[in-house]
């Protein structure tokens, strides 16, 4: 027997039906199930406390109970410097003080632009956001509002854009415009932009289509330049003349005669006088 | 000032009046977030607090006409008196002793006959112009187009077209011409007659005497990739037109200057009227 196995392994030649595995049909399972297969295993202990805020010391009592080894990350007393923590909280929000390390570098002049945006669609009335100079990290936004404004900023998270590509005429490759930094807080009151009114915003778009008008006329080419300039209630809209037809010739031959006979004319009347005063 | 040290300074009067109790550390009610004492029911407190209701003006004492540059006078002036420095007006041109006598020349004939003799002033002038001369003094509009993307070639099959046509009839023929020119042209032409009523011409009689197409410059150029390597330029053309349009005054010129050419020509001789070039004999020389 072990002695024809060798030989069968040594063997290089299809094998045939005769020497196949001898398997029943029944015990082939097709198209194994992916899940559900796996082994079914108790909840975790940890998982069993849901309704405290700090969970840590209960879940160590009950891993001591079970008689089982408590896991290193609840063996801390992390819950009691949590608890610690969010009683400082609730009393320095209570007292009007701030709930954070406020900055100690002064700053008298702040340079930077700080601008309140209006919200996104995924904005909820709590949170509020910012284009804020790019070199301001989130603790400089917490401070600058609870100084300027006294705005508890509960939560600052960032969004730094990326900066968009630019082709210009006189480039050979595009290149990146700056980046802009914004910040979203979460506050503790709801504010809803004030709407803008519909005057306003008609105001707006009226002088942006004019101001389009005006500065494609000026960059009119060629005789696009004798169009005559529309928008802002016909402001720059110089009345259209007739125009004779005088050769650019006849034009400078023609100045010059006129401007000859006028000079005779006046000077005939000047000597006219001079001639009437003296008696002539 | 005042109002921006008043936010500045951290308020405590609201705090003091509350006890410190600290909730139950399971429920995280939102009231905990709302002790900012500078509230005003509203985050920005004072910043955006809606200011008392403005008190209504009293219109009837001050009652100001609004400006606007439709009845701004003195834009209005001002862009008359630019518009008149660009107008080309024969005045401008010619002196006003030959503008009076030409136009004396044409009320008595209707339309001007060159080298006649009119009064004007108690004297009598003979007016000998030449042919240029005439052009300038004959009444007349130029017309100029705006830039149109077109060729030359194309503008000009339209151009022969209507060239020398009466002005109204060439409009017609041009509306119903499906070509893009024709449309440009027929603009311009509308935009003729609408002058030459401001400049008291008979509409009806207004003739084209020339209409010509010339480049409007800054043609844009991309390259015309082909095969092989090579490649050549497509450029993209741009024209305008200019016409003159010419009054009735004109015609009448013309013809009578053809018809006292043809007066004065001499009768036509259809054999030489010079002595034969070989010798007359008397009889056959065969």
């Amino acid at each position: 027997m072990f002695l024809s196995n060798i030989w069968k392994r040594a063997l290089h030649y299809k094998q045939t039906p005769k020497s196949y595995p001898k398997i029943n049909v029944k015990d082939v399972v097709l198209d194994k199930p992916r899940v559900g297969f796996r082994k079914e295993r108790e909840p975790l202990i940890s998982q069993s406390v849901t309704d405290t805020l700090f969970p840590n010391t209960e879940i160590k009592k009950r891993y001591i109970e079970a008689g089982k080894p408590v896991p290193i990350k609840y063996r801390s007393n992390s819950d009691a410097i949590a608890r610690r923590n969010y009683e400082k909280y609730q009393e320095e929000v209570m007292t009007g003080q701030p709930h954070f390390r406020v900055g100690e570098n002064k700053i008298y002049f702040p340079s930077g632009r700080i601008c309140l945006l209006r919200p996104n669609a995924k904005h909820t009335p709590y949170q509020a956001k910012f284009l804020v100079p790019k070199s301001m990290n989130k603790m400089d936004l917490r401070d600058y509002l609870w100084n300027v404004y006294g705005l508890r900023a509960l939560n600052v998270t960032v969004q730094l854009l990326h900066g968009r590509f630019q082709r210009d005429a006189f480039a050979y490759a595009r290149y990146r415009l700056p980046q802009y930094k914004k910040m979203t807080v979460d506050m503790a009151e709801p504010f809803i932009w004030p709407e803008v009114s519909p005057e306003l915003v008609e105001q707006a778009e009226n002088d942006y289509r004019n101001e389009v008008k005006v500065i494609e006329l000026k960059n009119g080419r060629g005789s696009d330049l004798l169009k005559p300039i529309e928008g802002f209630d016909g402001m720059y809209a110089s009345p259209e003349l007739p125009d004779a037809f005088v050769s650019r010739k006849w034009r400078k031959q023609g100045e010059t005669d006129v401007q000859k006979h006028t000079a005779q004319v006046e000077e005939k009347t000047e000597k006219d006088l001079v001639g009437k005063f003296l008696g002539l | 000032m005042n109002r921006l040290t008043s936010l500045l300074i951290r308020p405590s009067g609201l705090a003091r009046g509350l006890a410190i109790r600290p909730a139950p550390f399971t429920v995280i009610s939102s009231n905990i977030h709302t002790s900012s004492p500078r509230q005003n029911g509203n985050v920005f407190g004072e910043l955006t607090k809606k200011e008392s209701e403005p008190v209504p003006v009293e219109e009837d004492v001050v009652q100001e006409t609004e400006v606007t540059p439709k009845n701004d006078t003195t834009l209005q002036e001002y862009h008359m008196k630019e518009a008149l420095e660009r107008q080309y007006k024969i005045d401008k041109y010619v002196t006003p002793l030959k503008k009076a006598l030409f136009d004396a020349n044409v009320a008595e004939n209707g339309f001007f006959k060159n080298n006649q003799i009119v009064e004007h002033n108690g004297s009598k002038y003979k007016l000998l112009l030449t042919e240029e001369e005439i052009d300038i003094l004959e009444p007349s509009v130029y017309l100029k187009s705006f830039r149109i993307k077109s060729s030359m070639k194309k503008a000009t099959q339209v151009n022969r077209f209507v060239r020398g046509y009466n002005v109204k009839t060439a409009i017609n023929q041009l509306h119903f011409n499906p070509k893009k020119m024709s449309t440009e042209l027929e603009k311009l032409l509308k935009k003729g007659l609408q002058q030459s009523r401001e400049l008291g011409l008979d509409e009806d009689t207004m003739y084209i005497q020339s209409l010509w197409v010339g480049s409007d410059g800054e043609w844009v150029k991309r390259p015309d990739i082909k095969g092989r390597g090579r490649c050549g330029i497509i450029e993209h053309p741009y024209v305008h037109l200019r016409a003159i349009l010419r009054s009735n005054q004109t015609k009448l010129r013309k013809e009578w200057e053809a018809a006292q050419k043809k007066l004065q020509a001499k009768p036509r001789m259809f054999l030489n009227n010079d002595p034969l070039n070989f010798k007359v004999r008397p009889y056959y020389k065969w």
